[in-house]
Parts: C-alpha cells; sequence; structure tokens
C-alpha cells in the first residue's frame, strides 16, 4: 500500500538537446546557432524557451535546488536548538 | 551594485540581465554552482574586507559595494567529488553551503527582494491558507490528514483535489517526475487505509471559469486570466500540459482583491510574490496559493507585462 499522492506523478518531460548556452562575457543565455553574433536567448521566438520556463513554473513553489542547498544548514541549527529531537529530522 | 544569485540556466534571470546591460548599469551574477571552481570568497576577518573573486573575468566584487539582492535560484556546486565516498561528499557540500550562508548574513543590511528567511516562511501552504484567510480571502475548503476522520471531509461531491503539502517534484536518478494538483474521485474517498498511512492534501473541487495569476512587485500588481477551462488537461491545473496554447488575458483585480493580495507580501515580509486564484462564476476570487520565488517571466512575455523593469526599479532605488 502506497501513500495515495504517489499514485499521481507523471514522468517528466527532459529536454536532451538546448538549443542555448551560458555566455560569461554577457551573463546571460545566448542562442546556440552557430552564428558569430551572440543573441539572447530570450529573445528570440523559440518554442523551447516557453518549454523551458514553463516546466520551471511546474517547480515554482518549491525549487529543490535551493531546499538541497539549504538542508544541512536547517539541520544543523535545529541539532544545536534540540538535541533530543535529533532522530525525529 | 545589484547581485544576483542564481544559476546559469535561470532564463528569467536573463530578462533582468539583458535589460541592466543595454542600460549600463552596476550589477554581478553570481552562479552558485561555479563556486569554487570559477568563483571564490575572500572574507578576511582581521582587515574586514569581504570580497567575492570572479576567476573567470579576473574581477574581485567587494560585498561592501553590493546595494541590493535579487535572491533567485541558487544550485549546488558542480564540484567533482567522483572519487569521494557519500559522507564525504556530504561533508564537502554542506561545507560550501555554510560558505554561502555565511555571505548572506555579512549581506544582511542590503536591500533584498526578499530575504531567504521570508521566502521559506511564506512558502508553507498551511501558513498560507490561515493567512489568506485572516486577511478575508476567500480559501477553498481545505484538510491536510492521515486520519480515519477525513471521512467527514467527503460528503457529497463526487470529486475532490488532491495536490501536494509542499513540493511536487521529485527527482531521482532514472527520470524526474512532477505531481500537479489532480482530482480526487468518491471512488478513492472509500479506502481510508490509504488516506491514514500518510499525511494528504485534499481540497474541496472549486468550481471555476478560469484561473488568475498575480505577480506583485513592491506596490505595482500584474494580474492575468488564464483561460484555463478551455482544455480538458488544464481544467484541474493549468500547468500541466506544456504543449497547450493555453489563453492568457490582462485583467484588473477588484480593488478590494488588490488590496488584500499587498496586505498579505507585507504580513509576509515580502516585495515580490506570485499568486494564483480561481475566478468563479460569480466573479469570486478563490485563493490558492502565495509562491514567494514563484516564476514571472513566461507571463511578461506572453502579455507584455513590464515585470523586470518593476523589479529593477526596486533593486536600483537602493543604488
Amino acid at each position: 500500500m502506497k501513500p495515495y499522492i504517489l499514485d499521481f506523478a507523471e514522468k517528466v518531460k527532459i529536454i536532451n538537446k538546448k538549443n542555448y548556452e551560458y555566455d560569461y562575457k554577457l551573463n546571460l543565455n545566448v542562442s546556440n546557432t552557430g552564428c558569430k553574433s551572440k543573441r539572447p536567448f530570450i529573445d528570440s521566438s523559440d518554442s523551447d524557451f516557453e518549454i523551458v520556463t514553463k516546466t520551471k513554473v511546474s517547480r515554482e513553489s518549491d525549487d529543490i535546488d535551493i531546499n538541497i542547498f539549504e538542508f544541512s544548514i536547517k539541520t544543523r541549527i535545529k541539532r544545536e536548538e534540540d538535541y533530543s529531537n535529533l532522530e525525529l529530522l | 551594485m545589484i547581485l544576483f544569485i542564481t544559476n546559469k540556466e535561470d532564463l528569467t534571470i536573463d530578462f533582468l540581465i539583458n535589460k541592466l546591460n543595454r542600460d549600463n548599469v552596476n550589477y554581478f551574477r553570481l552562479n552558485t554552482e561555479d563556486f569554487p571552481q570559477n568563483l571564490g570568497f575572500n572574507f578576511n576577518f582581521k582587515d574586514n574586507k569581504f570580497t567575492i573573486i570572479d576567476y573567470i573575468k579576473n574581477i574581485e566584487i567587494n560585498i561592501e559595494d553590493i546595494n541590493s539582492v535579487y535572491y533567485r535560484r541558487p544550485k549546488l556546486s558542480e564540484i567533482n567529488f567522483k572519487r569521494l565516498n557519500k559522507g564525504r561528499k556530504k561533508f564537502l557540500l554542506d561545507e560550501i553551503t555554510y560558505c554561502f550562508e555565511g555571505l548572506y548574513k555579512l549581506m544582511r543590511n542590503k536591500y533584498w527582494l526578499n530575504k531567504i528567511f521570508a521566502i521559506r516562511e511564506a512558502e508553507n501552504k498551511m501558513y498560507q491558507l490561515l493567512l489568506a484567510k485572516e486577511i478575508g480571502f476567500r480559501i477553498p475548503n481545505s484538510l491536510i490528514t492521515n486520519s480515519n476522520s477525513a471521512h467527514y471531509f467527503f460528503n457529497n461531491e463526487d470529486e475532490y483535489i488532491i495536490k501536494p503539502i509542499r513540493t511536487g517534484y521529485i527527482d531521482s536518478i532514472k527520470s524526474k517526475e512532477l505531481i500537479f494538483t489532480n482530482l480526487f474521485t468518491k471512488d478513492q474517498t472509500y479506502n481510508l487505509k490509504r488516506v491514514k498511512i500518510f499525511p494528504n492534501y485534499f481540497q474541496e473541487k472549486v468550481n471555476k471559469i478560469a484561473d488568475i495569476r498575480v505577480t506583485v512587485v513592491g506596490n505595482k500588481i500584474f494580474s492575468a486570466l488564464i483561460k484555463s477551462q478551455e482544455f480538458e488537461e488544464t481544467k484541474v491545473d493549468w500547468r500541466r500540459n506544456e504543449e497547450i496554447p493555453l489563453q492568457y488575458e490582462k485583467i484588473e483585480l477588484p480593488e478590494l482583491i488588490r488590496k488584500k493580495c499587498l496586505k498579505l507580501n507585507k504580513i509576509l515580509n515580502l516585495n515580490f510574490s506570485t499568486m494564483d486564484f480561481a475566478l468563479k462564476k460569480n466573479k469570486d476570487y478563490i485563493f490558492f496559493e502565495i509562491n514567494p520565488n514563484g516564476q514571472w517571466a513566461w507571463i511578461e512575455k506572453k502579455l507584455k507585462f513590464n515585470i523586470s523593469q518593476e523589479i529593477i526599479n526596486l533593486l536600483t532605488q537602493k543604488i
């Protein structure tokens, strides 16, 4: 028997081929067209833009990267506050 | 100077950077996954000199020169840990994480679009519902439970809503999964054993004519109507099925709703948030949730909102 909520998990479509890349000089992502002139990806009408941002929309309230990033700190703070509850964390 | 704390793939921040590049405004984009290979910290407590070093551009940013901060989407370091065991990897990532925590503390007196603690506090969906109800928003009947008494909640309706309590994102090595807001049918409500084995977040199903997305930046509000009811796939959750050509429309919120949105941000100490509502046929707005670090670039692009400029205005007014 599994929790109900897991019945509703759906596989995410993963975009394997990105047609943009980060440009350290401009500090933003540029279209990966092979042209010499660098064009910000967000200025393109590329449909991937929407897919990428909408996928992130699905995650917007719960950015897992941030959560992982901060998890250890929260755990540590808890540890210092309350040793007796450590096993419950 | 404005500091952006994010990652390289954050296209939303690109909207701001693009404008700042054009206007020649001083900023620094800190892509956290580049630390410590391409980025360094030098926190010198003897001389009280605290700097961020960009090894690619060969520049050093003095934290004193930073006026405002936009905390977006930091990512874990991409350092190559292949030869280390799990415990040591975790130890090193903890060390890196704590370096960043120190950086945030060093910048505690700067202007933050949203402070981290405010983001964390505002993210709790139960707290959101509590506050939203307190300030007078209408919210759906909601129940978070793993108790047998859940059956009192399931009365005569055929359909309810089930949704994740925190995150709908499941990340595993083989695949990535999402859990959207879903229908929970009457047949499912009979299996209370399954309800009891884990906390569940149930809500009444709101009969809506559309969804509303509100983006609040300072005192400015950008509201969009999402025609979610035009497609079967997006009727319950408009974020589902990314290939559906959903239609959007700019709208003006009723004054009372507008004031409550601003009030909720104020209570939560937020300068920025996105909020989701259902719009009912009788024009009632039903509050679903607030996202203190929500996505906004897609709706700016769709409806030509000037959200990015408003964020820039907030971040630059402190320069």
